[in-house]
């Protein structure tokens, strides 16, 4: 999905802090404290996870070995 | 059949998996996310128990996700009904949970509703230090609690995270990290003012903490120097990528280990990731215990079997004996 | 303070001329001098006061302010006499699970014929998730994109492919497509391109595109030892502990289908027409170079980065002496000195037996 632009981004954070502040006193006592971030969800295709087969696991990310295969090519 | 559930992007259960695998293990079945119970069964009685989610169960290690009832949308124009449906079904799926529970078994869906609270309560009980907390509202009482330390902080009573949602793609995550309540903040506050209740506990100065993951009687624990970064000084676990915090074994004196076995037992978690800090004093202080802890950062930083163990106790292969801190003492 | 005390994660490894402190966390390596290395006790406690009493004048102040350096590299801290014992030495068993922790395929012709679901369930029960390919022809794109697919829903977590630079797949972009399609590609190395860049770089170790203007197209350019092929982890550390660190837990097929230990050995344990990976496995002689540490080797037992440098027993200066030195390594660790191995005068004779 496209992501807002910032002023319309800006424009939610401040209404929201603007609700916060009217409520403080309805709030827990340590609201100050609280912080917060914009999150525009970004649901990652099936297709783009790693599949390991056997172990019934999707992941974001895989894992390479931990030392080098072979010592053919140098960088 | 050796039961997992978990979540299909959780490393640490491909670590384990690998382990079974290489030990030997036949029967595995891994379930992820949101399992649903509404085409499952469950039979108990004095002889048995069987649960068709698992069939013949062997053990069952519980890491993440959660069991669902799928309660169709029929338009009911009596929404008591409905809600009548949800209640009686979570006693369901807490059920269905509390029987594999009492299995062979690493967990349960229920220690997710462990109370930081209870759980300071019972370490005091079991011995252990515990930072002085003050739960409270009264503005009056903060200020006097402040006037006692030269820092306090607040942190949440559980959930530490709130979704503000805006549309059904966008939300405002709002984050109760553990922060430090300082003066301004408690200048701000009026008496006069009705809030809700927070947590407050007095600032522990520290020369590390500690991460102990705890697993059927046996303790590996691991000192994290997070006072090298400025940035986690008040909760490790923002931790800035580029200097990663120091992180070693760590061997706990016999006592502590035994009143954290012994904390444990009371709060009924087989398996727990325990937070404690060291402080200059060299004062052993309890914090928190999380049911399903990273796991990767303990045994990876510290090379800790955890992994392996959690395997061979799924495969009821104890020959390593209850005690490991044989194993890197 | 009594004590400075290395994190046990920073291994302290003493050699002829002087010692490395390997950070296994964070994969650094940093040279420290011998004077300096010998005062620690059980290569990682600093008894302070001891130093003060041992020693004087200018060293004192030159090792203090090495001891600070190490401490604002976050290599060391100063501990009392009762918390030293709270900090165990690194447990030093290897941890990986697997049979067969890593399988190379060569391939002259750009085929690999054999490669199929039953190969990699083959794999499977060994345990075997890592994989390189390493193509001295040019695969077909049909060919690679089908052994993709095959590895895309198996157990593999993954596997890094070396193939010949070939203008028509650069310009129908086809390495970057790979790249991008195929996430379970950690490195994609196309060897004799125009020049040695890297073209995509990856994150966290995945999805790396080089390029590189080496001419890498038989296996006899294999066995290269240099810092930069260095490995500083805790899996690489403990393995060099108990295993040889090239070839424990490898098996390869080579181009002519002949199942070994590495694809540069001439011993031979059945072809892959006729045998099975864990039937080769099996065969005597198999995992005869498994167990030949760095510490039984001449030379590197005496060598700084013996923890790091994963070893070559294919290509030795001795070819008639199992434990001698790797041959394409130029280092010599009593001088502290690196050198173009292949000019080498005492390597002549070994370079004419291999090559
Ligand atoms: S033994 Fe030498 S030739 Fe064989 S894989 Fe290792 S480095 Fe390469
Ligand atoms: S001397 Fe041995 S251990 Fe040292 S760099 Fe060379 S091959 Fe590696």
């Amino acid at each position: 999905m496209i992501r807002r632009p910032e002023t319309e981004r800006q424009k939610i954070i401040d209404e929201f802090l603007d609700w916060l502040d009217a409520h403080r006193h309805n709030l827990p006592v340590n609201a100050s404290t609280w912080t917060f971030q914009l999150v525009e969800k970004r649901t990652v295709a099936e297709q783009e996870l790693v599949t390991l087969g056997k172990y019934n696991a999707q992941k974001a990310r895989s894992i390479p070995f931990y030392k080098p295969y072979t010592k053919i090519f140098k960088f | 059949m050796i039961a997992i559930q978990s979540h299909s992007d959780e490393a640490s259960t491909d670590d384990v998996i690998d382990w079974l695998l290489y030990l030997g293990a036949d029967r595995i079945k891994r379930l992820n996310g949101n399992v649903s119970l509404n085409k499952e069964t469950l039979r108990i009685n004095n002889d048995s128990g069987h649960s068709s989610l698992f069939g013949e169960l062997q053990a069952y290690w519980y890491r993440r996700g959660y069991f669902t009832l799928d309660i169709p949308d029929t338009g009911n124009p009596y929404p008591a009904v409905t809600t009548y449906f949800e209640k009686e079904y979570e006693y369901y799926t807490n059920g269905t949970a509390h029987f594999l529970s009492k299995q062979h078994s690493i967990n349960s869906f229920c220690d997710n509703h462990t109370n930081k609270i209870t759980n300071l309560v019972e370490a005091a009980r079991a011995g252990l230090l515990i930072p002085d907390t003050l739960i409270t509202a009264d503005v009056k009482e903060i200020k006097a609690f402040a006037a006692l330390y030269p820092r306090i902080i607040t942190k949440a009573i559980a959930h530490n995270r709130i979704a503000a949602t805006i549309d059904s793609d966008t939300y405002i995550n709002i984050a109760v990290d553990t922060a430090i309540f300082d003066r301004d903040m408690i200048d701000a506050l009026s008496a006069e003012q009705h809030f809700l209740p927070a947590v407050f506990q007095e600032y522990l100065e520290k020369k590390y903490e500690l991460r102990i993951f705890y697993f059927h009687g046996r303790l590996y624990s691991m000192a994290i120097f997070s006072q090298l970064n400025e940035a986690t000084r008040i909760d490790f676990r923002k931790h800035d990528r580029e200097t990663p915090n120091r992180c070693v074994p760590y061997q706990l004196p016999d006592d502590l280990e035994n009143k954290l076995r012994s904390f444990m037992q009371r709060i009924a978690m087989n398996s727990g990731s325990i937070d404690m800090v060291v402080t200059p004093s060299d004062d052993y202080v309890f914090l928190e215990v999380n049911p399903v802890g990273q796991l990767q950062w303990l045994s990876g930083n510290c090379n800790y079997p955890v992994e392996r163990e959690i395997a061979k106790f799924l495969l009821h292969d104890q020959e390593t004996g209850n005690r490991t801190t044989e194993n890197h003492r | 303070m009594d004590y400075l005390l290395l994190y046990s994660n920073c291994v302290l490894v003493k050699g002829a001329n002087r010692a490395t402190i390997c950070d296994l966390q964070k994969g650094d390596i940093y040279p420290v001098p011998k004077l300096l290395a010998d005062l620690f006790q059980e290569d990682r406690a600093l008894d302070l006061a001891l130093l003060k009493e041992q020693v004087q004048d200018e060293t004192a102040s030159w090792l203090l302010q090495l001891i600070d350096t190490l401490v604002a590299s976050q290599l060391a801290f100063y501990c009392n006499r009762q918390e030293r014992k709270r900090f165990p030495a690194l447990h030093t068993e290897w941890l990986f699970p697997a049979h067969v922790s890593h399988c190379i395929l060569d391939s002259a012709t750009g085929r690999l014929d054999y490669f199929t679901e039953s190969f990699i369930a083959q794999l499977g029960k060994l345990c075997c998730n890592f994989l390189q390919l390493r193509f001295f022809g040019t695969p077909a794109i049909t060919h690679l994109e089908h052994i993709l697919r095959l590895i895309k829903d198996a157990q593999i977590k993954s596997v890094e492919i070396l193939v010949p630079w070939n203008a028509a797949y650069e310009n129908a972009h086809t390495y970057a497509k790979w790249i991008n399609e195929y996430k379970k590609i950690s490195s994609l190395i196309c060897w004799g391109a125009p020049s040695t860049h890297v073209v995509i770089p990856g994150v966290e170790a995945m999805g790396y595109l080089l390029y590189t203007g080496e001419q890498i197209n038989t296996a006899t350019h294999c066995g290269i030892i240099n810092q930069g092929l260095f490995s500083t982890n805790i899996t690489t550390y403990t393995e060099s502990l108990h295993f040889n660190s090239c070839l424990n837990r490898k098996i390869s097929i080579d181009v002519q289908g002949n199942i070994k230990n590495c694809p540069s050995m001439t011993d031979s344990f059945g072809h892959i027409t006729d045998t099975s990976l864990s039937e080769a496995l099996n065969k005597p002689g198999f995992k005869r170079y498994w167990h030949i540490t760095k510490d039984q080797i001449a030379v590197c037992k005496d060598c700084e980065f013996r923890h790091v440098c994963t070893d070559c027993r294919a290509y030795l200066e001795d070819p008639e002496d199992a434990c001698s030195k790797p041959l394409k390594c130029g280092y010599d660790p009593y001088t502290g000195e690196w050198e173009e191995w292949s000019q080498h005068p005492m390597k002549q004779k070994a370079i004419a037996y291999y090559f």
